[in-house]
């Protein structure tokens, strides 16, 4: 919403300087976008006469003019083709500022010795497109005021945002209203008293809708007007209009333009001559269509709401007038509409024209019901001022009711809310300023809100308006009460193991990711997703058209980027949510990382290498462990999804849920993904861990053993596809009492063993709980290893 | 006639003149072995008188002696320059690089979370998520949103395709969806906050697609705009680490709060450079208000009875602003250079402790 400050005053008296009022409106909630004063700009150009103009007697097209700058005279050279002798223009001293070039100006020099300034065209002030005339100015301009003061510039214009529940404010009384409510001067009175009419209407509304949608339409009101001349419209209403960026087109178009932005009334008005009897007021049918103000042809559906004649739809109610029915400078009699057309119904029809304006702006957000029936009588003394002619008594064919919606509401309630004990008679002064019809008793106050405020509710928007206008910087602010709630941990113990996540795979050297939970539906596929349930119907672009049903792609997506720009080596994770449905309980969250290319750069001890499955095995494990899963209750398998490669890849379950997956990538997917160097990744699936139980903070006692243990070492020929932890489970099951721990050391496939088996060596720790092994211990405990490998596995001690 | 002293002399000095434990070991044979010149006179003493026997006997004992100890010492200090010729044979280069390892950093946005929940933390809220695939009636119907609200358009909204009964699930545009399902499963007191990936039909320089945002949300008996503004202003001041930050509530408007403000904080822009502090300028960081009754009442709960107030803090802006990024795009693309200028190690885990 723009104004400037001089139309804002003609609704305020307030003698506050322009940063006070910004202050307020800002304080107010009405959000200062730009405060323009453009008179500093003008300020350099003055109004002139010219007192004799001559051709220059060498130089063609130039004319020397002898110019009245108020002081004296002198003589000025110009180019344009209009200069005459008695004619008002802009003169712009030496050395002026011109802001549209952003140069000093000193054309003529060349020309004139004297480089005694320039006569302006609208070109050269930035005011319009015309370069080759010299502005030709009113006979009555006054010689020697500045340009800025003639124009009406020197006033600022200020542009504010208005929250869509303040339609009322999409006006400059509205504005004017709270200004005033603020402390902000005093509201002028505007005169709404009826202005009679002189004639019947010839003209008048048809409604013709059916019972159940009559709603759309709960108020109409029109007025006849004859003998208007419609031309321009008064200098100083089309400086107001061009202010606030609306171009001036005709008095009686201006004046509705006027209207609305000063009042807030929305009008509308018809050429009576090219009416083709009485307007009806109907819902469009399918199909039809509809030539705009604007040139555009529109096809209308059939539950929009259309003004049509006998010769079809001439508007679109309330948001757009037709071009057939449109006054004109030729117009004489003209028929208006002001009326109340149903919020949602506009919105609708709006929205799916696509055609925005000023007046479905206003209707969307709610006029004020009742301004039809003073909207015609201000227009109406306007045009008769402005235009002549005479205007018609009003025809009024639906009138909402009066609505005197109460609302009580006890005194207590307002401190208990905003913080701030208001005396009583300060919260009537402010709800009667914004026009509240107030009642109080001792305790509680009863108010019938202003028909323009639609968005009070209840109890809560009249509190918001009482703290508003008293200023919320004047509520004092008060530290939360502590609660025992301290003794709650803030996280959950799984949002505390995202975190532990993060932190610990940051640790081990992986960069934390962020990435969009959408991917190309494409991506979604090759990942098990894609499903209609989640694809997004109007996506931002192509590659953001599903929902994630893993992390992964979006991991890679980024891995291959950086490779493109010259980093080959990736460790990366992002911990967040993948989806499968659409349910809340379908959104998982994941701890997904990727390597790719080597473990880090060229090492001279040969110490980087090309990274491998063991590598995100790692990872997994110790994730696991870092957030006390015990890795030993895993169970380990092959069944992985068709994105890893299917020999190289392992899943931990526990039970039957499954914990993690890692792994190659599938060659197929490093092909289409366009990746060429080694990658392998995993994915854990945080919510099917088991939730841990709630321990108590003690420890077990330490059960310490202090006896020897003993270190030895087995090598088994083994069946070449035999899994190496079938060994390690048969040594522990040997003698679990005294069988500490076996670890695989070895792996050897070779001419010295037979064909199809594999060597396997072990290293073994023993200790007994009840001395140092003596030789004939550890012979027994090695041989019960020996036997239960071979039942176990088949497999036979390596000589 | 054989002179011991001579000996002595001779022995003592072979010794001190050994340059290694090889010439050392051929002196000790000299002198002490089978046939060294010792061990011979010591034979030669049978053929003496005793009178002379004993004192030569006496002599050549102490000499022996004598010779003894000295070739140990003497093994001694030359072992030791063996040794430590040995280790400084074993020189390497310092210089060289260590092994190489890969190195992470933690995103600005999980930095500001876990900063958020700290600070938050210390006023008593607890942590909650909820799906980021919502239904139109907790993003928007509870939240006292009419049917018409521009915000629901597609141009504003990402929808996913209708299921079977029609219904299109939204992309959660802001984290108060949280607010209804918290309501409806809890009873006051509630202190809860809720970080979580938000989505809006945006992009381009200051909008993404997906961001973060925190919800805020305080439902009991007393809190009142007061309270909003001292926890926010606490919130703020601990955020920034500065003690007398500038902040502004200003009335602003929210289908599903009443009274709605918003808070500015004093700033300063020079060109794209922006600082905080008492400079006279504003930018808004976040949206607030008391809780609307409708949303109350939409939830369970009477607005007679309880009452209180909700916030949506941009994690993406407080961000940029506290670290000085100065772009909002590069937060998802995940390009290595970014995330190591503008990550944080892992253990710069925020605590009351240790600061935010």
């Amino acid at each position: 919403m723009k104004f400037t400050l001089s139309w804002l005053n003609d609704h305020l008296e307030s003698n506050s300087s322009l940063k006070a009022i910004t202050d307020k409106l800002t304080m107010l909630g009405f959000e200062v976008e730009k405060v323009q004063a453009p008179s500093k700009v003008f300020s350099n150009f003055f109004v002139v006469q010219i007192v004799e103009a001559m051709p220059h007697p060498t130089v063609d097209q130039l004319s020397i003019c002898k110019v009245d700058i108020g002081e004296n005279i002198i003589q000025v050279m110009s180019h344009a083709t209009n200069t005459h002798s008695g004619m008002k223009s802009i003169f712009a001293p030496p050395g002026s500022y011109a802001p549209e070039y952003e140069l000093i100006l000193e054309q003529y020099k060349n020309y004139d010795a004297n480089n005694s300034g320039i006569l302006m065209s609208e070109g050269q002030l930035g005011i319009g497109n015309n370069h080759n005339n010299i502005i030709d100015l009113p006979k009555d301009a006054p010689i020697g005021i500045d340009y800025a003061t003639y124009a009406g510039l020197d006033d600022p214009i200020i542009e504010i945002s208005v929250t869509p529940n303040r339609g009322d404010c999409l006006s400059v009384r509205g504005i004017a209203r709270d200004l005033a409510a603020s402390g902000i001067g005093t509201l002028k009175s505007i005169d709404t008293s009826p202005v009679n009419g002189t004639f019947v209407s010839p003209l008048r509304f048809e409604i013709d809708l059916p019972a159940k949608q009559a709603y759309v339409c709960p108020t109409v009101i029109s007025r006849c007007f004859r003998n208007v001349k419609n031309g321009p419209a008064p200098f100083w209403m089309q400086k107001r209009l061009r202010a606030v960026g609306v171009s001036p087109v005709s008095a009686l178009i201006d004046i509705t333009n006027y209207l609305m932005l000063d009042l807030g009334q929305p009008l509308h008005i018809y050429d009576a001559a090219k009416l083709h009897g009485n307007p009806s007021i109907r819902l469009a049918k399918n199909g039809e269509r509809y030539l705009g103000i604007n040139g555009t042809e529109y096809t209308l559906e059939t539950d929009m709401l259309v003004i049509s004649d006998a010769k079809g739809i001439e508007s679109i109610a309330g948001i757009m007038g037709g071009k057939r029915t449109s006054v004109n400078e030729d117009t004489t009699c003209m028929f208006l509409e002001a009326a109340i057309f149903d919020q949602i119904s506009i919105a609708n029809t709006g929205r799916r024209l696509g055609i925005l304006s000023g007046s479905r702006y206003r209707f969307e957000r709610g006029l004020d019901y009742t301004s039809p029936r003073w909207g015609v009588e201000i227009v109406a003394r306007m045009i008769l001022k402005i235009c002549g002619g005479e205007a018609s008594e009003t025809v009024v064919n639906v009138k909402e009711k009066l609505c005197q919606r109460k609302l009580t509401m006890k005194y207590s309630r307002i401190a208990a809310i905003s913080g701030v004990d208001l005396p009583s008679d300060k919260t009537e002064s402010i709800l009667s300023a914004l026009g509240f019809k107030v009642n109080s008793s001792s305790d509680s106050i009863s108010v019938i809100p202003p028909p323009w405020r639609n968005d009070v509710i209840g109890e809560a928007e009249l509190v918001e308006d009482i703290v508003r206008v008293f200023g919320y910087d004047k509520i004092p602010s008060a530290s939360m009460e502590h609660t025992s709630l301290i003794s709650q941990p803030t996280l959950t113990v799984e949002q505390n193991f995202r975190r532990i996540i993060k932190r610990y795979l940051t640790s081990r050297g992986m960069m934390e990711a962020v990435t969009f939970s959408f991917l190309p539906l494409r991506h979604a596929e090759l990942f098990g997703g894609g499903t209609q349930a989640l694809q997004i119907v109007n996506p931002i672009s192509i590659d953001l058209a599903a929902m994630r049903p893993s992390i992964l792609p979006n991991l890679i997506t980024a891995a291959t980027r950086n490779i493109n720009v010259g980093y080959p080596d990736i460790a990366m994770f992002e911990v967040g949510p993948q989806y499968t449905g659409d349910q809340p309980e379908d959104q998982s969250q994941v701890a997904v990382g990727l390597r790719v290319g080597r473990t880090g750069r060229r090492d001279w001890r040969n110490f980087d290498r090309a990274v491998d499955l063991f590598d995100v095995k790692a990872d997994v494990i110790a994730l696991l462990e870092m957030i006390e899963v015990s890795v030993i209750k895993l169970h380990l398998s092959q069944k992985t999804p068709n994105w890893y490669h299917p020999a190289r890849s392992g899943c931990f379950c526990l039970g039957s849920k499954i914990i993690a997956y890692f792994g190659d990538l599938h060659p197929y997917i490093l092909k289409y993904f366009d990746l060429n160097a080694p990658a392998v990744a995993f994915e854990v699936l945080l919510d099917n861990l088991p939730i841990p139980e709630q321990k108590k903070p003690q420890r077990p006692l330490l059960e310490d053993n202090i006896f020897q243990s003993i270190v030895r070492d087995f090598a088994f020929i083994v069946a070449d596809d035999l899994p190496a932890d079938r060994v390690t489970q048969a040594v522990v099951n040997a003698d679990k009492t005294i069988i500490n721990s076996v670890h695989v050391f070895d792996q050897y496939r070779g001419p010295s063993i037979p064909k199809g088996t594999k060597s396997i060596a072990v290293e073994v720790t023993m200790q007994s709980l009840y001395g140092t092994m003596n030789n004939d211990q550890i012979k027994t405990t090695s041989a019960k290893i020996i036997a239960n490998v071979k039942k176990n596995t088949k497999g036979i001690l390596r000589n | 006639m054989f002179n011991i002293k001579t000996l002595e002399t001779e022995l003592l000095n072979r010794i001190a003149c050994a340059e290694d434990l090889d010439s050392l070991e051929k002196i000790r044979i000299f002198a002490l072995g089978k046939r060294g010149r010792i061990t011979a006179e010591m034979k030669n003493l049978a053929a003496m008188n005793p009178q002379a026997r004993k004192k030569t006997g006496k002599a050549l004992n102490q000499l022996k002696c004598l010779v003894k100890n000295t070739l140990l010492a003497r093994k001694t200090a030359l072992s030791s320059v063996i040794m430590d010729d040995c280790i400084l044979a074993n020189r390497v280069d310092i210089s060289l690089p260590v092994p190489p390892e890969m190195k992470g950093r933690i995103h600005p946005i999980t930095q500001t979370t876990d900063e958020i929940i700290t600070i938050f933390a210390a006023m008593g809220f607890v942590v909650v998520e909820g799906p980021d695939i919502e239904s139109d009636y907790y993003n928007f119907e509870a939240l006292n949103f009419t049917p018409n609200h521009p915000a629901r358009q597609d141009q504003d909204t990402l929808y996913l395709k209708p299921d079977k009964n029609g219904e299109r699930k939204v992309l959660r545009t802001h984290t108060s969806a949280v607010q209804i399902r918290t309501m409806e499963k809890q009873s006051p007191p509630i202190r809860i906050i809720v970080p979580g990936r938000t989505f809006r039909s945006d992009h381009d320089a200051t909008h993404s697609p997906m961001f973060h945002q925190v919800e805020g949300l305080v439902i009991d008996k007393v809190s009142h705009m007061g309270h909003l503004k001292g926890c926010l202003i606490d919130f703020c001041q601990a955020f920034f680490g500065i003690k007398d930050l500038p902040i502004r509530f200003r009335p602003s408007y929210f289908p599903f709060t009443e009274p709605s403000a918003e808070l500015d904080i004093g700033c300063l822009r020079i060109g794209h450079e922006l600082k905080i502090g008492h400079y006279g300028d504003w930018l808004e960081i976040l949206g607030s208000g008391m809780v609307h009754p409708n949303v109350l009442r939409n939830s369970g709960l009477n607005p007679s009875k309880y009452q209180g107030f909700a916030f949506g803090i941009g994690l993406e802006r407080i961000s940029m602003l506290k670290y000085g990024i100065p772009d909002l795009r590069p937060f998802y693309e995940n390009n290595l250079r970014w995330m190591h200028h503008y990550g944080f190690l892992s253990f710069a885990q925020p605590t009351i402790a240790g600061g935010v």
